[in-house]
């Protein structure tokens, strides 16, 4: 468990990951693992859940599937996210489709590996 | 209005109700399929990515493993094309831009990805300038990294495919993209180029169905992607020398979605 921690290293980055699926959330979470060894990583497949993660933890990291299972509860997971204090720019959206998403959201599409990492680095860096 | 009339509007405005919620229904059923189906296929290709990262693995199994990650890639890409030309063609699809997407990136990430390609002797990036722009980043390098594929996919079978990626300022309000795999690319014939040009979904060229498999949905997609932008894609070309594809874009779109 990790709670808020404000002396946490610049390598210690905490990620949360949401997907409804959990086979693939947890092969996410395997990938996740292999490109940032040294974060700490928290997946769930509820977004209750994730919402309730969000306002007792500190997360450099948020990235989320848009559809989980209806198109829009990735959304809700994001103003939600911001209102707790997350900058918008720490959410990374995936989804198969990019219809009717907010501009304001860093969208990535669900199997673009190489933009993932690069928006991943971005963020953690 | 008659009796009857007011019957045949009620009707009507009835028949225009039930058609919009079909269409509704459509688009969605659109977005949920492209979405279930391409998941697993992500997964599969995200665990070899994982797999492939490993340096103590022996030799030519990283390269078939990142073999089976591309092809894996690639068919969640043809689920996508499929998807988004079934959305397309209903007048079901909308861009997501953003602004100062560097284009030159997107340019030299896919230069990158087909550079290893076996079947290509050399591809030469030459951006002359970076390029910001206001667009969808990813439909963007999609259309690229299509006609960069189709490049290196369809050459003269006994030569390895020499791709030029070109990307360079018009004037301060459209930029171009040219990929050119002259000399040693298929080429089209004046009829391929006239039925390219009419915007025939799964049109191939003949040439192109001897030399590698495919859908016909890339090409199509792709055009109709640059057009959503306010750009447009170019072609010239000759048989059995190759093709020039110019993709112009502008620095700002006004969709029309």
């Amino acid at each position: 468990m990790f709670g808020r921690n404000k002396n946490r290293s610049k390598q210690d980055h905490l990620i949360l990951l949401v997907d409804d699926d959990k086979g693939q959330l947890d092969v996410f979470a395997t990938w996740m693992a292999a490109i940032r060894p040294n974060a700490h990583i928290r997946s769930t497949t509820s977004v209750e859940e994730a919402l309730n993660l969000i306002t007792t933890h500190t997360f450099s990291l948020i990235i989320s599937d848009y559809s989980m299972p209806h198109p829009g509860a990735g959304l809700d997971l994001f103003e939600a996210a911001i209102q707790s204090g997350i900058s918008k720019s720490n959410f990374i959206m995936l989804s198969g489709t990019t219809d009717n998403l907010p501009d304001e959201i860093r969208l990535v599409s669900k199997g673009d590996l190489v933009a993932l990492e690069t928006a991943i680095e971005q963020v953690l860096t | 209005m008659t009796d009857g009339e007011e019957a045949a509007s009620e009707n009507y405005a009835e028949q225009s109700r039930q058609l919009e919620q079909l269409l509704i229904q459509r688009q969605k059923w659109l977005g949920d399929a492209s979405h279930e189906l391409r998941g697993p296929l992500n997964a599969a290709a995200m665990s070899l990515n994982v797999v492939t990262r490993r340096d103590d693995l022996p030799d030519g199994v990283q390269a078939t493993l990142r073999n089976a990650e591309r092809h894996l890639l690639h068919m969640s890409d043809l689920v996508r094309d499929m998807f988004d030309t079934a959305k397309l063609e209903n007048d079901a699809f909308e861009l997501s831009m953003t602004a100062d997407v560097a284009v030159h990136e997107i340019v030299e990430e896919i230069v990158e990805e087909f550079a290893a390609n076996p079947g290509v002797l050399s591809l030469r990036s030459i951006p002359d300038h970076t390029v910001t722009a206001t667009l969808d980043r990813d439909r963007i390098r999609q259309v690229v990294r299509n006609v960069v594929s189709n490049a290196a996919k369809y050459r003269q079978t006994d030569k390895q495919a020499t791709i030029a990626v070109l990307l360079h300022r018009i004037d301060d309000a459209y930029f171009e993209i040219v990929v050119d795999d002259t000399p040693n690319g298929l080429g089209m014939t004046k009829t391929d180029l006239e039925a390219l040009n009419s915007g025939q979904p799964f049109w191939r060229a003949e040439a192109a169905k001897a030399v590698a498999t495919g859908t016909g949905l890339g090409v199509q997609l792709s055009r109709k992607l640059v057009e959503r932008s306010g750009g447009e894609i170019l072609y010239e070309s000759e048989f059995g020398v190759g093709t020039t594809v110019t993709i112009r874009l502008p620095y700002t779109s006004e969709t029309d979605t």
